[in-house]
């Protein structure tokens, strides 16, 4: 009972001293990351005619913002733009729902022309010790496998396609070539698949102008955490040893036994001494 | 007269006086107390003498430091739990920090009476989508669905070149408090099925390594060991169920640094009720949880009923 109380106590104050809040999503406002794919043009963003990203160099990953749920119209222009009028890509309309986290990338199509494309990001809860790798094809080249260690592990990804897996946390050595084959068209690289957190990688660039590359992205707070921390079997600093129930048993013993002693002294005297 | 002579106690009991020092000054002592009963004052004391076995003093010690642990707790609880401050993950619209998109700075969360602030205490780009407090003005805080645009928001950029992916922190090599006599290596671990993995040997302690690290901006730093095991005996961790409030705990990390921590609450707390989510937290003020077993032993399934855990917090 009282040991129950304290652990109660004990508890409330960890998660006190720790001040933690139900994590993951944001429910009531949608997050979006804006990754520029586009190699050789700086530019500017607007999202509904408002200016929010200005010169945005290629590889660049801005973000995240966080957003009312709704539809965005996003135009992206060359960075000396007056405004949204002429956009290089766009105007393109991106609903946005609450509790969703979103990347759109501006990047190059198949055939090398620039064009967005809006991905969802997976941000459901990963398994301890896993990490979640989402690979996006957003390169002007035909379709590709994805070699880790030399065996693929994503095959006939094209462009502007996505898959996922979840794998054990650790350093992936990653290859990408064109499918079917294993010649590397980019890499290898190491890939850091961390835990707990998705690892986005994205193949863009141009095949034709040599210029294919990876780029990144990471959304973490996805863990499971440990059950449990079993951290002893010999009872050896157990407050509850054996000999404490012994020594209850020896003092009352040993008190039954003074109680014994005495009364036969009081009782053996008073009748020796009433003879007297 | 006596009994062939011999002083008999009942004698002796009637002669005995007080004198200083003595068994029969405790009983004089506790008498009134238990209605003047000399069987009543024997049993109290043999209940004093059994406080002197060390089980029942870990007992009464270690219920003693929960119960002022768990007094001393709120004086951070009302910091740390603090919803109204917003600093949850979807309070941006509603957060009472009004026209604070230029003043509010990145990093900023220790100023304000939230530790748990989130968006304040992280990389841009490092960390899960969580944007800083401008750029949440810039986007959510006017009339929604379309931002204005008075003054261009801030939002974080960062390339996003592969090689340019920031190092993770450096990861504790060694824990010692010299209170206590603990200087012990540390190992990296990950899971042993669903159970942090520990190595054997009590005197080895381990890390969890998914979580954070003692230079990580956020987060529990996770040490634990074994209390004892059957082939190496008790471990250094087994002190740490008696340890006061303010005991000084250092990790050093690979990297060469010393991390100074000082002991905030021990608590024993039984198996079901440990709140993991927070002892693994990876966010929140950075701090360090030293985690081992005690409490009662079950001898039957030779496992212990409670884990002891020490909270520290980075020494000022």
């Amino acid at each position: 009972m009282r040991k129950t109380l304290l652990g109660g106590i004990a508890a409330g104050a960890l998660v006190a001293l720790a001040g933690i809040a139900p994590a993951h999503a944001a429910d009531d406002v949608a997050q979006l990351s804006v990754l520029h794919g586009v190699p050789g043009l700086t530019v500017d963003v607007y999202v509904n005619n408002a200016l929010t990203l200005d010169d945005f160099a290629p590889g660049d990953l801005a973000g995240p913002l966080e957003l009312a749920p709704g539809t965005y119209t996003v135009a992206i222009t060359a960075s000396d733009a007056a405004d949204a009028s002429a956009p290089a890509i766009g105007p393109i309309d991106l609903p946005l729902e609450a509790g969703k986290n979103y990347t759109a990338a501006a990047h190059l199509d198949t055939a090398g022309e620039p064009t967005a494309t809006l991905f969802t990001n997976d941000i459901s809860t990963i398994g301890a010790g896993d990490g979640r790798l989402t690979v996006r094809h957003v390169a002007a080249a035909p379709a590709v496998d994805v070699l880790a260690g030399g065996t693929a592990v994503i095959t006939n990804l094209a462009n502007p396609n996505e898959q996922m897996l979840t794998l054990p946390a650790g350093t992936v050595s990653a290859t990408v070539a064109a499918t079917g084959t294993t010649d590397p068209v980019i890499g290898p690289a190491d890939v850091n698949v961390a835990e707990g957190t998705n690892t986005i990688v994205y193949a863009w660039g141009s095949l034709e102008d040599g210029n294919l590359a990876l780029a990144v992205q990471t959304i973490d707070g996805l863990h499971s955490n440990p059950g449990s921390v079993p951290a002893g079997n010999a009872g050896l600093a157990a407050t509850n040893q054996p000999g404490d129930d012994a020594a209850w048993w020896f003092g009352g013993g040993a008190l039954a036994l003074v109680l014994v002693i005495g009364a036969a002294a009081v009782y053996g005297t008073r009748r020796v001494e009433g003879r007297h | 007269m006596s009994l062939f002579g011999w002083r008999t106690v009942a004698r002796s009991a009637r002669e005995a006086r007080p004198r200083p020092g003595r068994d029969g000054d405790r009983f004089a002592a506790l008498g009134p107390v238990l209605g003047g009963s000399p069987t009543g004052a024997r049993l109290v004391a043999v209940r004093l003498v059994a406080l002197r076995l060390p089980g029942l003093r870990l007992l009464a010690g270690g219920l003693l430091v929960g119960l002022l642990s768990g007094c001393g707790a709120p004086a951070s609880g009302p910091a740390g739990t603090d919803p109204a401050a917003g600093s949850g993950p979807g309070g941006t619209a509603s957060v009472t920090e009004p026209g604070d998109g230029a003043a509010a700075t990145p990093g900023d969360g220790w100023s304000t009476a939230v530790p748990g602030d989130r968006r304040g205490s992280v990389a841009p780009g490092n960390r899960r989508d969580r944007p800083t407090p401008t750029a949440d003005e810039g986007s959510a805080t006017t009339t929604a669905p379309a931002p204005a645009a008075a003054a261009l928001p801030e939002v974080p950029r960062r390339s996003a070149d592969l090689a340019g992916q920031p190092l993770p922190a450096s990861a504790p090599v060694r824990v010692q408090v010299a209170a206590l006599g603990i200087d012990m290596a540390i190992e990296g671990v990950g899971l042993d099925g669903d159970a942090m993995a520990l190595p054997a040997n009590p005197a080895v302690a381990a890390w969890y390594r998914y979580g954070s690290a003692p230079g990580s901006p956020a987060g529990s730093t996770v040490v634990a060991a074994h209390v004892d095991s059957l082939i190496y005996d008790l471990g250094p961790f087994a002190e740490l169920a008696e340890a006061p409030a303010g005991t000084e705990i250092v990790l050093q990390t690979a990297d060469g640094v010393a991390h100074r921590y000082e002991i905030a609450s021990v608590a024993v707390v039984e198996k079901p009720a440990v709140p993991w989510s927070a002892v693994f937290d990876r966010s929140g003020p950075p701090r360090l949880t030293l985690v081992t077993c005690g409490g009662e032993f079950d001898y039957g399934a030779r496992r212990y009923l409670s884990n002891v855990l020490v909270t520290a917090e980075p020494a000022p």
